[in-house]
């Protein structure tokens, strides 16, 4: 009974000090992706990471001047893939270009649209985005923006 | 052994320190801050060219070589959800012109070789200096010195 109570006692200490400055979230939880995966919107895979530290299947290619659509899905651990939305709402999708003039990441619902603008070899790194912080960062990717 | 009635005490006084207390020091009323959270791009024809969306854009503004391309800049205060990617209410929208002067907009062209800009805090005019090139233009909402919001850079071309 001794210890019921003190039990009690330590949690209305822990309730009172979270109240107020610390309101209750609803919290989602992490990605938790083991490889992210760069389709085309046919389906077709253009490139994939292994184990997130580097890319098989090459590098992606963009005219100036125009926009190529593509769909990031990701692997679990168990090796199943999966869709950003399947999770929710809190996750997006973002695009580090190395020459942020070359080429733009516009990300839409269930794909982006990645535009070229001025043709460049450069690079690209794409980040699941959940709420305020990165889940998932890939290695950098080759991207080519092509003369028209 | 403690008694409920201990307990019961106990527990309110930790919850009045939690939500009661603070400093006794009084503290000057401080002015609203406007909370901007986007920015829309439209032509000189209210026609929307780009309009951001937290970290990136959707759209982007092709400036004509011959003529060059006015727009007029407009400020959301309403944000949407990451997945949500529709343009932000019209009802929503704002311009510097209805806020007091000490709001002001600078406006920064990363390759000035590219395009130039020139306006005020409603809009201005994008000048094209090379034709079938790139670059990216950065907004900076300051209150007097003080940034306020600063959009993620637009991606535009020169055609």
């Amino acid at each position: 009974m001794r210890y019921a109570h003190r039990a009690f006692m330590i949690g209305v200490l822990a309730c009172g000090a979270a109240a107020c400055e610390h309101p209750i979230a609803v919290i989602t939880p992490h990605i938790e992706a083991s490889e992210l995966l760069v389709r085309d919107t046919s389906g077709r895979l253009l490139a994939q990471t292994v184990d997130n530290q580097r890319w098989t299947g090459g590098s992606i290619e963009v005219p100036a001047g125009d926009s190529l659509p593509l769909m990031i899905r990701l692997l679990d651990f168990q090796g199943r893939e999966f869709s950003l939305e399947s999770r929710g709402s809190d996750y997006s999708v973002r695009m580090d270009i190395e020459q942020a003039a070359s080429a733009v990441w516009e990300p839409l619902t269930r794909f982006g649209w990645l535009r070229g603008f001025a043709p460049a070899t450069t690079r690209i790194r794409i980040q699941i985005w959940h709420t305020d912080h990165p889940d998932f960062i890939t290695p950098w990717l080759p991207l080519t923006v092509r003369s028209r | 052994m403690i008694s409920a009635s201990r307990v019961a005490v106990l527990a309110a006084v930790v919850f009045l320190a939690a939500c009661g207390g603070g400093s006794d020091t009084p503290t000057a009323p401080a002015r609203p801050t406007l909370q901007l959270r986007e920015i829309v791009i439209t032509d000189s024809a209210s026609r929307v060219l780009s309009f951001s969306h937290r970290d990136h854009w959707h759209g982007f503004p092709v400036v004509p070589m011959s003529s060059g391309l006015n727009v007029r800049v407009f400020y959301s205060t309403d944000q949407r959800d990451p997945d949500d990617h529709d343009m932000p209410a019209r009802t929503s929208w704002i311009t510097m012109d209805t806020l007091s002067a000490e709001y002001n907009v600078r406006t920064v062209i990363s390759d000035t070789t590219v395009a130039r800009f020139s306006g005020d805090r409603r809009g201005g005019l994008f000048t094209g200096m090379r034709a079938n090139s790139a670059s990216v233009v950065s907004f900076v909402v300051r209150r007097g010195t003080a940034t306020l919001f600063e959009a993620p850079p637009l991606n535009f071309t020169v055609r």
